[in-house]
């Protein structure tokens, strides 16, 4: 037998055994037991996640949530709780059985597992309890700001745009989906080291452009001269355009993620604003053709309504204006699905490749440097970087300077420097 | 050369076993302990060059061990890892606040950590210590 997997069960049988000793006095009201029984389920847990025995990790990480829950006080005890755990970990002392007898991780039977795991729930209450779920972000349905999002941009790409975006939901949040990313920067976003250009670009091929735009209501404001004692403040709006999973975006733009607003972008979105000239009747019947057209992915159709109207009217009325822009991103989109976008640049270049460091760029390649160990490195930097942006404590940059060198070193990356803000941007160059 | 030194502290025997086995692979020579209070207790007989940290353990912590050894003198920078179930993002913070250099989610792929802890210690395997 796997020697770890021999370990694992042995510790599995001295946990059960503690805990089919001690179970029944669960409603004792001794917090040292109960966080005894607890700890017993926890440490099964970590093991069985260790040796891949799944069917014990579904049950005792169950089993240790409503301990969990016992223990902090969320739950009252009742005396069917002893009974629903006392199931569970005979179902978990039977899998150890089976392991020992046949000297490997075995398969359980997966409607007996979903029902201790239901009937834990039940206790629970994880039905009623359950806080209803949200969004983890800030969705903007109407998304004004896309209304003018340059066409250069929307029609350099191919696109395969749904009608609409759907609901969101917990179940299908982390499809992969285009987004809008609204950043609305502040003034003083940089003072922090947060540059939400960077924090875009880690989203690597996931973002295919970025757009920017000074602030409406503060452009207004500078142009009129109101609200600005100080002079000319910039506030500035940055849309990323991603196409990615929510907790790609998630990762990426961890700094901004209480600040972002967020598009799920479809070709409705996309649609110029109805004008409000007087040929709206006229547009209000094409778009009537056009939405059954594109309900329909007829091209043709919704083409022909588009230059019929545009053969009726002036061109220079927001109507016009509207129809034309219509008509290219209908042609852009194509209407049907397409394979990919194809990366468009806005103001801001995207960094595609990290810059060599001048120590790499000064001499030959380094020989042992693996791609897997740069991968670790980020990973360490990474976590370094997260450090310091959550805290300028001097034991703590410390630290951080002294993992940074060890890296460095290890890695042949140019020296780190040892203050906050230097470290923060030589990490940013290093991570490329 | 210094063989570089470690301390891998959990309380489940299982979880010892499997990243002791790790670091041995990666040329550390390994100690364990069963929970932060012996923890303490080995590291003052001597010191490490690394310690590998659970969160969730009996009669003393691991947020609570990692800062006592770093209030500790000549402690304050050594190379601490902290490998815990939970994945949460505050977990995380909690870790770094106490003085954690990195914080992994159970469990972590051999390589990986094998890739990670002779980074941290390479200056030692290089022999300049």
């Amino acid at each position: 037998m796997n020697p770890l997997l021999e370990q694992f069960l042995i510790e599995a049988r001295e946990n059960l055994a503690f805990i089919e000793q001690n179970l029944q006095h669960l409603g004792s009201g001794d917090s040292e037991l109960i966080n005894a029984i607890f700890r017993a389920a926890h440490t099964m847990k970590g093991g069985s996640g260790i040796v891949g025995f799944e069917a014990i990790k579904s049950i005792t990480h169950r089993a240790e949530d409503l301990l969990d829950m016992l223990r902090s006080g969320k739950i009252a005890f009742n005396e069917r709780m002893v009974e629903v755990l006392f199931d569970a970990f005979d179902e978990v002392v039977d899998l150890v059985e089976a392991a020992e007898m046949s000297g490997d991780v075995v398969e359980a039977d997966e409607a007996k597992v979903q029902a201790i795991i239901r009937a834990i729930d039940e206790l629970m209450n994880k039905k009623e309890e359950r806080p209803v779920w949200k969004l983890p972000f800030k969705l903007d349905r109407e998304a004004a700001w896309l209304k003018g999002a340059p066409m250069s941009f929307l029609s350099a790409v191919t696109i395969d745009l749904p009608l609409s975006s759907g609901e969101i939901t917990e179940e299908n949040l982390n499809d992969e989906r285009l987004y809008a990313i609204l950043f609305d920067v502040a003034q003083d976003c940089m003072v922090y080291g947060n540059d939400p250009i960077y924090a875009l670009s880690l989203l690597g091929e996931k973002l295919l452009g970025i757009d920017m735009a000074m602030g409406r209501d503060e452009a207004k404001a500078i142009l009129s001269g109101f609200d600005d004692e100080e002079g000319l403040l910039l506030r500035s709006m940055i849309i990323g355009y991603a196409r990615a999973s929510w907790s790609e975006i998630e990762d990426a733009l961890y700094n901004f993620i209480d600040d972002i607003v967020i598009a799920p972008l479809s070709l409705e979105l996309l649609w110029p604003n109805e004008p409000s000239d007087a040929n709206v009747e006229l547009y209000r019947d094409m778009m009537e053709v056009v939405r059954d057209g594109v309900a329909h992915q007829d091209l043709q159709a919704v083409t022909e309504s588009i230059n019929h109207l545009l053969g009726l009217i002036e061109p220079q009325t927001a109507t016009a204006v509207a129809a034309q822009r219509l008509l290219r991103l209908v042609e852009a989109t194509q209407l049907r699905p397409i394979e990919a976008w194809q990366r468009h640049v806005g103001v801001h270049a995207v960094p595609t490749q990290p810059a060599p460091s001048t120590a790499e760029a000064a001499c030959e390649p380094p020989r042992e440097i693996t791609e897997s160990d740069r991968e670790t490195i980020r990973v360490i930097l990474k976590q370094q970087y997260e450090q310091l942006l959550e805290s300028s404590d001097a034991a703590l940059v410390a630290r951080v300077a002294h993992i940074c060198s060890l890296v460095a070193s290890c890695g042949r990356l140019t020296p780190p420097p040892t203050t906050r803000q230097e470290m923060i941007a030589w990490i940013e160059q290093e991570m490329g | 050369m210094n063989q570089a030194r470690a301390l891998v502290i959990d309380d489940s025997k299982t979880v010892r076993v499997y990243h002791s086995q790790i670091l041995k692979e990666a040329g550390f020579y390994v100690d364990e302990a069963e929970n932060g209070m012996e923890g303490l207790e080995k590291e003052a007989a001597g010191g490490y060059d690394l310690y590998l940290v659970d969160i969730n353990m009996p009669v003393l912590d691991g947020y609570t061990f990692v800062e006592r050894l770093r209030a500790k003198e000549g402690r304050e920078k050594v190379p601490v890892i902290m490998i815990s179930t939970e994945a949460e993002n505050h977990d995380r913070k909690n870790g770094y606040a106490v003085g954690a250099n990195l914080y992994y989610v159970k469990p972590v792929r051999p390589d990986e950590l094998k890739r990670v802890t002779r980074m941290l210690v390479c200056d030692k395997i290089r022999g300049g210590r």
